[in-house]
């Protein structure tokens, strides 16, 4: 088994999930993403202040979104932060989408 | 209806589609289905499965005894047409409309993307992306048009493949897709789903292996071509053209997320072409399209009388057209480029025109 487990590692991605519809648990890594960016405490970084007033670059933005998707399992607007202001906007975005999101996916049950 | 994203040039046919498009935002459109058009039949499923690989390896074995060139050249349309029928089988795998049991759905879709070398898992998911964002300017993944605005910006090899796909390399702008989204697990924003890419890749790459060795082995570089490269060439053809054509036209626009609707993107945002009898039956009724995006787990052999019922459910909103060159032609030719200002497609020749005006305009 043990000659095996590498294997079985390249095919099993572990990465850390937060449900899109808890606002307050995107706000959390959002906030923890723009410290580890910006070199800050996480108590450094207000979530209703504009992005643009940290300095972030549209390249960031692009990035950061990219991950988001995989930490909230959804599809997300590449220009999710340009068209966003703040990570309190951006939770609030992403949570109302995951809810349109689960009505859907119950509404296109055949019934 | 808000206006404030209408393009300023756009016609009423445009604001017509987009009024529409709100109106049925809230629709269920799936109940204009009868429930029985649902049900699953593995049998008849499988009749299809079979009936493809037989044409599929039945055209590769004349190619191998065919006494003339144009004989080939038959029989690799003919193999790909095979192949594209088993990629509709794996079309309903993908969407679970071939079986209850997930295992044979899986099972189905991986063999019948043999041809392809496509990792099935990767294909259902970036499928699935699809349908929610059928002609979604933003997050569509197939054929989405870009604006030229946008495309000036690329860099060279970005825009001569987007172009390239578009218009005189139409044909393969599948393998493109294939090949972006087939082995990108990172393409994925689920976990799962990113698990699941990388086992398919791992048996596409498997068979893959054995496939070309034991063809090498026995026939050479010109047997791997012949019997494996040109057929799968010769599928994406098919695959290039059916998937084009059904959510690009002229007159058939993307729309930006404001103009959007799930719901209307699902009837309204398509074309279902009509093929000869036969050549449906071979693609598993692949192009009767818009009744397979409102109810997407309708197994192919039902999608006629779905579509009927969508039909006199909701008159005039069906878009059927008769297969023609002259279509496709018109597509490749014409659709290039986004409009912003008309909401519809410009030619390469049209928005090079345009950049020009706008360069001596701001002179």
């Amino acid at each position: 088994m043990g000659l095996l487990t590498p294997l079985k590692n390249m095919f099993s991605d572990n990465s850390k999930i937060i449900k899109g519809s808890d606002a307050s648990a995107v706000q959390a890594w959002m906030i923890e993403r723009l410290a580890k960016q910006l070199k800050k405490d996480v108590t450094d970084i207000d979530p209703a202040r504009p992005f643009e007033e940290y300095g972030l670059d549209s390249m960031f933005a692009v990035q950061v979104t990219a991950e988001l998707e995989k930490v909230v399992e959804m599809r997300l607007s590449p220009a999710l932060l340009f068209e966003n202001t703040c990570i309190d906007d951006v939770a609030k975005v992403i949570s109302n989408s995951a809810a349109e999101n689960e009505q859907q996916e119950v509404d296109h049950e055949p019934s | 209806m808000s206006q404030a994203n209408i393009p300023i040039y756009a016609d009423d046919n445009y604001k017509q589609l987009v009024s529409r498009i709100e109106d049925l935002k809230d629709e269920r459109l799936g109940k204009a289905i009868p429930k029985e058009l649902y049900k699953k039949n593995t049998f008849k499923s499988l009749v299809g499965f079979f009936a493809s690989y037989a044409l599929y390896l039945g055209s590769i074995v004349a190619i191998a005894f065919s006494p003339h060139w144009t004989v080939t050249i038959v029989c690799l349309i003919a193999a790909g047409l095979g192949a594209w029928g088993l990629h509709c089988i794996a079309h309903d795998c993908g969407h679970g409309s071939l079986s209850n049991n997930r295992s044979l759905n899986m099972i189905v879709g991986h063999l019948s993307l043999i041809p392809l070398l496509y990792p099935f898992h990767a294909w259902r998911h970036v499928h699935n992306m699809h349908h929610g964002a059928t002609n979604n300017l933003e997050m569509d993944t197939d054929w989405r048009p870009i604006s030229k605005d946008i495309y000036n910006r690329m860099a060279f090899w970005d825009r001569t493949e987007y172009l390239f796909n578009r218009s005189i390399g139409f044909w393969a702008g599948t393998l493109q897709y294939w090949w972006k989204s087939g082995f990108r697990p990172s393409f994925f924003p689920q976990k799962k789903a990113r698990n699941e890419v990388r086992r398919s890749i791992l048996f596409v790459v498997i068979v893959g292996v054995i496939i070309f060795s034991t063809l090498g082995y026995y026939t050479g570089i010109k047997g791997i071509l012949l019997y494996f490269i040109l057929p799968l060439l010769s599928t994406h053809i098919w695959f290039s053209v059916v998937t084009l054509m059904h959510h690009t036209a002229e007159d058939l626009p993307f729309l930006e997320k404001e103009n959007w609707s799930l719901n209307g993107s699902r009837i309204l945002l398509t074309t279902d072409y009509l093929y000869p009898k036969w050549i449906l039956w071979f693609t598993h009724n692949i192009t009767i399209h818009a009744a397979h995006h409102v109810s997407p787990t309708i197994p192919y052999f039902n999608l006629p009388k779905a579509q009927e019922a969508l039909k006199e459910a909701y008159p005039g909103m069906i878009r059927e057209k008769k297969f023609s060159f002259k279509i496709l032609w018109g597509i490749v030719t014409k659709c290039h480029f986004y409009d912003p200002q008309t909401g519809y497609y410009l030619s390469a020749k049209e928005a090079k025109k345009a950049d020009g005006t706008t360069q001596t305009q701001s002179v």
